[in-house]
């Protein structure tokens, strides 16, 4: 009887590891912050910017801006991208605007507490602060 | 302890098949969701290679006004990754692209776990309006960003591996700098051949680090 239960024993600790080999729970990853725990926050190196989706994209000659979104923080951003390096903007609407500090091929903002309407704008010029291409604003 | 000992084989048994139905199951269901996983990166989720742009489109609505064309499509995407789709209005021989993309639900939680995804695209119409009356709305592309846009090491790993295909002779490194209150990415070309300027070098590596699916699906309709 002993051997039995021993087998038994050896038995479910293999169908122990087989059940958690090939039926992992979901991994939840914990964010790096949520909603306005967010604001301020770059979003690069984060997980908000691993799950991220493009909710809006807007065009403007050769530039175009995405309201970025995370699902997992609960955060968006500002994201401008061109076709070459160039002097570029990344604005949250009434909340803040990072003004890329030499030329960049794309430029980010810093997130800000997407759990109502975030809207933003992208910017492209010649020099520093001096942008004449504005995407009109995504909102989403 | 004569029972148990009784029921010890049958029972090892059944969970021995159980557990290998489960197994076979898993598998089988892992190899169907290979292809389409969501990938953090979207670089190693897909075979662009293998993705087919015979995507099926539903229009769902268009509204016009005197300045623009709004028009809602849902489209099945090829893989669970974060496509954009990219298209055109052709209005009496003009092509008007896209100024406006929309993800529809874009803050559902739940609207990039299935591949059916609504957008409301906007085109801007000159003042003139159509003189026919007539529009072919075309869905050009599906396009991603590597990384989703955000500057890894593996994204900048995988643009060197192409360009290394691409363009051989071409060098360069991209550096995302971060500072107060956002970032942005540089490039700096370090060698190219004699045939290519800075500027062609820099298109290339933009295109490598964005993945497109042209798609072929296009629809007539009326603008009055």
């Amino acid at each position: 009887m002993k051997k039995h239960l021993q087998r038994l024993n050896i038995l479910l600790s293999i169908l122990s590891i087989l059940t958690f080999t090939f039926f992992p729970t979901n991994a939840v990853f914990a964010a790096t912050c949520t909603g306005s725990a967010c604001n301020g926050m770059d979003p690069a190196g984060t997980t908000c910017w691993n799950d991220a989706i493009d909710a809006v994209i807007h065009y403007a000659s050769t530039i175009y801006n995405i309201n970025k979104y995370s699902p997992g923080c609960v955060a968006n951003w500002s994201y401008t991208r061109n076709t070459s390096a160039t002097w570029l903007a990344a604005e949250t609407v009434g909340v803040n605007t990072y003004y890329g500090n030499t030329t960049y091929v794309w430029v980010w903002n810093s997130m800000y507490d997407g759990s109502g309407v975030v809207c933003t704008k992208g910017h492209k010029g010649s020099s520093y602060g001096n942008y004449t291409v504005h995407t009109t604003s995504a909102c989403a | 302890m004569k029972k148990i000992s009784k029921y010890f084989k049958p029972m090892l048994v059944a969970l021995t098949i159980i557990t290998i139905i489960g197994a076979v199951a898993f598998l089988a269901l892992n190899g169907v969701n290979a292809v389409s996983q969501n990938t953090p990166l979207g670089i190693s989720g897909y075979n662009i290679n293998q993705i087919s742009g015979d995507v099926q489109v539903n229009l769902k609505n268009i509204v016009i006004h005197t300045s623009d064309v709004q028009t809602e499509l849902c489209i099945e995407m090829p893989t669970l990754d974060p496509w954009n789709p990219y298209a055109t209005l052709t209005v009496d021989g003009t092509i008007v692209p896209n100024s406006e993309v929309a993800l529809i639900n874009a803050k559902d939680p739940k609207v990039m776990e299935t591949s059916n995804r609504c957008y409301l695209f906007t085109f801007l119409l000159s003042t003139n309006g159509s003189t026919s009356g007539k529009g072919v709305l075309k869905l050009d592309k599906l396009w991603l960003e590597l990384g989703r846009g955000q500057l890894t090491a593996d994204v900048i790993a995988e643009v060197k591996t192409r360009m290394s295909k691409a363009a051989p002779g071409v060098d360069f490194e991209m550096v995302s700098v971060s500072g107060k209150g956002g970032g942005g990415v540089a490039i700096n070309i370090t060698s190219k051949p004699d045939n290519m300027s800075d500027d062609d070098v820099m298109r290339l590596i933009q295109q490598l680090s964005i993945d497109e699916v042209p798609t072929n699906w296009q629809t007539e309709i009326t603008l009055k």
